[in-house]
């Protein structure tokens, strides 16, 4: 399979003259519009965007409220950025956060008000306190100043087993360099007569040396804590990764082939010496899970997906991000989970 | 009047008793197959058929739609597609008969009609600066006297004065220019008739079916201009005689080359040089016609490329480039009298290319895409009255990606290589029969049959690899038969009126579908006065193919497909009607048609369905195309003006469309009605050529659309997703709901309309004639006022500067505002070429 991955990338080399040369590079100027009268414009109001993804595995209930930012108007984007200074590639936070709504959640006729966290910028409410239950339906609610937004998710029932899964060792080689990763997939088993969705998830953690210099050019190492990027059939951030029981009710599944690598990027250099960063011999931790989740949670993530997709294509038809948000954007979805951790 | 009666009197005979109800059927077909023939072989007295072929004079090159009329009387006809003329009338101690047509000078021959005479014709082309005379002689084709409407006829010496971008003669654009005939984008050769979108259009070259007419994204059309004799598009009240897709009918005739003597053309401009030759191979009875046309931009830049490739690395080597070609051929031997053979070709290709290369490494990389056409065809005459062409036809549209990568250890010396080939495509083998029939004046009869053998190649993938010994080839075929059975009369019942009423049945076959279609077709044109003509029509048609086109633009990866258990054929049904009414005196012709077109079953990609296989050939290989496109229905209606002038000193035409287009998908939109892109409510164009003298030729073209149907972003938000897993939910709380993006929130579909596209564009050809050949400089300007005409929006940051890939070195400004940003191709674009003829 790794060829495949370096086909990807060497494709990719041939997209952009492609598009050069197709349009983009004969682009002969950008122009800001600022003169088209609203009357032409279809209508465009602020709206407040939730996200919340509950679980009875979780130990709390996090919800982001965030502001949209219309076209034409006076509000401003506090969009995210990155500027690139040499290898180092610095984010700027993206916001537009909403700190002081008033939240709430409910079920079966009770509810409470989430308290907000001025630290993560976000409203929470532990599970000890409100606790999340599979099969039961929840609404959410959020308000600010005149802006009010209101969602509803069932929770599902089952929390499905995982029956087995298989880990293997793997190398990537490329131009550059070889890398050393793991593949892996998961397997089980459909509930039957029911309509069920899932998701499989993982993350690869592991530890890499980052150098410095210390006092008379001594190279000192500082552990650091690293997520590897995983990809289901070769891809990142794949829809494949989630799947339906559609036509296949009570079949056992085996979910899609996700790999991850360890690598170690970075170094330092000075006087002519360099110092490369490098993996630590601490044992990599990867975690496997299956969720079981809601329609929501599915349409919204598949659909951020193929918005980025579509985006990457000035010429593609737009692919609307889906929301289950009355009033509002986002959405509130809901996960019932089994995970396995491996020590690797 | 008399014709009438025989035809009555005969019906009544054939009213036998029936023998019994077994032999019902039998004697039902057999009284229709004698009613058939009883019908056209009406033999009123002494009739005698005068026919032959129509020929330019020097080429000796077969002229269509030639006019041969008898003058004063409505007794007439046209040429046929390979110049073939037949008339049956009366006995006659001197009929004079007039063969005219569209810059030729007219002919008049007197002939006594006692016998049945084969005459062959002659017509010597005529000078535009003597048209002042022509034109008070009537010679032009009138439209009035057409049972045909809807139709467009471009004459192929003017395509070659209206100017174009970057010099570059292109038959598609000109049919933009034309009424009822829309373009797509800016600089794009789609084609976009009555409401249909460019999968719509049947484009046949020679007989064969051209799946992607289109160089360089659709910024060129890959016909090239000097190789055909003739362009023709139909946007409505289709003959029988075609089927196969919804919205028209673009047929090309390549010439068959110059009988007499050896001849030449050709040209040199910005982006390419083109060459033609065509001449006799014996002379008068066969001859040759070869037509190359090559870019040359990856010729030029290789140094520049090389160079800063040097620069930036010196270890490796790269080279890359574009280019593309295209190549028509055609030969034809004259077997004897009622027997001529053709064959003829076209091969074109579209290449992207690159080359790395390191001691060790080395990378190749491309694209490939193409169509090639053959085309033999057998001309018999059965008798005077009887043509017959057969046509074998092969056609391939292939697409096709490919990846090799040889890497050289240093330490053993092996070298180890991987290869990826991505091909999609279609094949076509065809076998068409078509017979022209003349029984009479009266009747103009074509029937025949057409089956087309379809492979598709949705995706095949061979994948190779020493290192691992992987060998894959995956092919997924799809074998499908497409058939036509038609027939179509042009009869004249009545001297006011002429009627063209046919039926094709249409057939489709793979292993899980199977359908019969009947498709009426019906024209009728009255003649209200000598000079002006009544028309109405309707026409039904399936579309048996579809094309998944991701982007609307001429993309080589746009896929076709054909019709499934999950994907049912496309139909339409069209109704038009006009006036077309012909100024004899002035010389222009002038017509209104109105159209209703409804439209089943089009196809559409879902939201955010993606087939850009060039992202990612392995994913796509995957894909299930069924799943990912969505079947709705559309209408279309609108109003077409054209005035137009073939012929003079002064020529060109007024064309303008007011039109509204509407599509509604159950999974688009969420089920509402909407406008598609390409809807337009008001289209002109403007063209004009003035020969100033013999030296000197001028044009100009002006056109004006109402702006694109967009969607557009209408606000900003960010997407969090629930996409890490933290052992401990508040140990790492930075990667949980980690933002995933900036996502733009829409308003409903295509409810924002871009602003109106209005271009002018001007050339000046200057013409000498040298000793030996014809030399002609031209020089011309595209977007002469440097309107900037939008081609996209994005929304984005005021602040936010640099190209559309982001990325790079920039930083963005933590506030502004969020604007929509007009992004425009083309600025004033001079050209020149050099062009000549000899």
């Amino acid at each position: 399979m790794k060829i495949i991955n370096k086909i990807i990338s060497q494709t990719k080399l041939i997209l952009i003259p492609l598009l050069g040369v197709g349009g983009l590079g004969l682009l002969s100027c950008e122009t800001i519009l600022d003169d088209i009268p609203a009357s032409r414009l279809p209508k465009i109001e602020q709206k407040l965007v939730l996200a919340s993804f509950i679980s009875p595995q979780d130990t709390a209930v996090i919800v982001r409220v965030t502001r949209s930012t219309p076209l034409f108007t006076d509000y401003l984007t506090n969009r995210g950025g990155f500027s690139v200074n040499g290898k180092d590639t610095t984010f700027f936070a993206q916001s537009n956060v909403v700190n002081d709504a008033k939240v709430t959640l409910s079920a079966d006729n009770q509810d409470v008000t989430l308290k907000y966290d001025t630290k993560n910028e976000w409203y929470f409410i532990s599970q000890k306190e409100f606790k999340i239950i599979g099969g039961k339906t929840y609404t959410l609610k959020a308000e600010s100043k005149d802006l009010k937004a209101e969602a509803t998710c069932t929770v599902p029932l089952d929390q499905i087993k995982i029956d087995s899964y298989a880990v293997d060792s793997t190398e990537e080689v490329d131009l550059f360099r070889s890398r050393k990763g793991f593949q892996f997939s998961l397997k089980w088993t459909d509930i039957k007569a029911k309509a069920n969705l899932y998701r499989v998830r993982a993350s690869l953690e592991y530890e890499i040396l980052s150098p410095r210099f210390g006092q008379g050019n001594q190279v000192i190492y500082t552990p650091l804590i690293t997520y590897s990027n995983i990809t289901w059939d070769n891809e990142f951030n794949s829809i494949k990764a989630y799947l339906s029981d559609e036509n296949v009710d009570g079949n056992k599944f085996t979910s899609p082939l996700g790999r991850a690598f360890l690598s170690a990027n970075g170094s330092v250099s000075i006087n002519g010496v360099r110092a490369e960063a490098k993996l630590s011999d601490k044992r990599p931790i990867l975690t496997l899970e299956l969720l079981n989740i809601d329609p929501n949670y599915a349409e919204y993530h598949k659909s951020i997906i193929r918005h980025e997709i579509a985006e990457d294509n000035p010429f593609a038809e737009p692919a609307p991000v889906f929301t289950n948000v009355k009033n509002g954007l986002g959405c509130f979805g809901a996960s019932n989970r089994s995970v396995v951790v491996v020590k690797l | 009047m008399s014709y009438l009666k025989d035809l009555n009197s005969q019906i009544q005979l054939i009213k036998f008793p029936h023998r019994g109800a077994g032999g019902f059927l039998m004697t039902r077909c057999k009284t229709l197959l004698f009613l058939f023939f009883t019908y056209f072989s009406l033999s009123a007295q002494n009739r005698y058929t005068i026919s032959g072929f129509v020929r330019e004079k020097g080429s000796q090159e077969q002229l269509i739609g030639v006019n041969i009329y008898v003058p004063n009387t409505s007794i007439g006809t046209t040429s046929n597609t390979y110049g073939f003329y037949s008339l049956t009338l009366p006995e006659s101690k001197s009929l004079m008969l007039v063969f005219s047509y569209v810059g030729y000078q007219r002919v008049e021959k007197v002939i006594e009609l006692n016998k049945n005479i084969e005459l062959n014709i002659i017509l010597e082309p005529t000078n535009e600066l003597d048209e002042v005379v022509i034109s008070a002689k009537k010679q032009d084709e009138r439209v009035s006297e057409s049972s045909q409407m809807s139709k467009i006829e471009l004459p192929i010496n003017q395509i070659k004065k209206i100017p174009t971008l970057l010099g570059e003669k292109d038959v598609l654009k000109v049919l933009q220019l034309m009424p009822g005939v829309q373009k797509g984008s800016e600089g794009q050769s789609g084609i976009y008739v009555r409401g249909g979108g460019p999968d719509q259009n049947l484009i046949i070259l020679d007989d064969a079916i051209v799946y992607n007419a289109n160089h360089l994204f659709g910024f060129f059309s890959t016909f090239n201009g000097d190789a055909l004799k003739s362009v023709e598009l139909t946007k409505g009240g289709f003959p029988a005689r075609f089927g196969g897709r919804l919205s028209s009918v673009i047929e090309l005739n390549m010439k068959d080359g110059n009988k007499e003597k050896l001849h030449g053309e050709g040209g040199i401009g910005l982006i390419s040089s083109r060459l033609t030759l065509e001449g006799p191979i014996k002379k008068n009875k066969s001859s040759f016609l070869i037509s190359a046309r090559r870019t040359y931009i990856d010729v030029l830049s290789k140094p520049f490329i090389k160079a800063a490739q040097k620069r930036e690395n010196p270890n490796v080597d790269a080279t890359g480039g574009y280019y593309f070609y295209d190549l028509n051929a055609k030969l034809n031997y004259e077997l004897g009298k009622k027997d001529k053979l053709y064959l003829s070709g076209y091969f074109g290709n579209d290449s992207f290319y690159a080359d790395v290369a390191d001691a060790t490494t080395s990378y190749n990389n491309g694209i490939n895409w193409g169509n090639n056409t053959a085309t033999l065809r057998w001309n018999h005459l059965f008798n005077q009255k009887l043509f017959s062409n057969a046509s074998l036809i092969y056609s391939r549209y292939r697409f096709g990606i490919f990846s090799k990568n040889a890497r050289t250890d240093a330490d053993t010396d092996i070298t180890s290589v991987y290869q990826l080939n991505y091909d999609s495509g279609i094949r076509d083998y065809t076998f068409k029969y078509d017979f022209d029939y003349f029984p009479s004046p009266k009747h103009a009869v074509k029937f025949g049959l057409q089956s087309i053998f379809h492979r598709f190649t949705p995706s095949a993938t061979v994948l190779k690899d020493d290192n691992i010994n992987l060998f894959e080839n995956k092919v997924d075929d799809i074998d499908v038969v497409e058939s036509g059975l038609y027939a179509e009369d042009v009869w004249s019942p009545v001297d006011k009126l002429k009627l063209n009423v046919g039926v094709r049945l249409a057939h489709y076959k793979t292993n899980n579908t199977y359908f019969l279609r009947p498709e009426p077709r019906i024209a009728l044109a009255y003649k209200l006065s000598n000079d002006l003509a009544w028309k109405a029509s309707f026409a039904q048609m399936n579309q048996f193919v579809h094309l998944l086109s991701n982007t609307g633009l001429g993309l080589p990866t746009d896929l076709w497909v054909p019709t499934t258990d999950k994907l049912a054929p496309q139909n339409s049904k069209q109704f038009a009607t006009g006036l077309a009414k012909d100024f004899d005196k002035q010389g222009f012709s002038v017509t209104l048609e109105g159209y209703y077109k409804q439209m089943n079953n089009i196809v559409n990609y879902k939201e955010g369905a993606s087939f850009l296989v060039i992202d990612n050939p392995e994913a796509a290989e995957k894909v299930e195309w069924e799943n990912n496109v969505t079947a709705g229905k559309g209408w279309s209606y609108g109003v077409e003006f054209l005035i137009q002038k073939k012929v003079g000193r002064f020529s060109g035409w007024i064309g303008y469309t007011w039109s509204k287009t509407q599509w509604q998908f159950p999974e688009l939109n969420q089920g509402r009605v909407f406008f598609p892109k390409y809807d337009r409510r008001h289209d002109l164009s403007i063209v004009g050529i003035y020969e100033l003298s013999k030296k000197i030729t001028l044009s100009a073209v002006w056109v004006y659309g109402t702006g694109n149907a967009l969607t557009i972003p209408l606000s900003e938000y960010t997407v969090y997703n629930d996409s890490s897993t933290p052992r401990n939910r508040f140990g790492d709380q930075t990667r949980l709901f980690w933002p995933s993006n900036r996502v733009n929130e829409y308003g409903e579909r295509n409810s924002f309309r871009a602003e109106p596209y209005h271009r002018l564009d001007v050339a000046i050809q200057l013409h000498k004639k040298k000793k030996h050949h014809e030399r002609t400089w031209e020089f011309g300007a595209y977007n002469l006022y440097n309107r900037k005409n939008p081609f996209f929006y994005v929304a984005g940051s005021s602040a936010d500067t640099g190209g559309i890939f982001g990325g790079g070195n920039q930083v963005l400004a933590a506030d502004n505002q969020l604007v929509l940003k007009r992004y425009s191709l083309f600025p004033i674009i001079p050209s020149f070429s050099y062009n000549f003829k000899f």
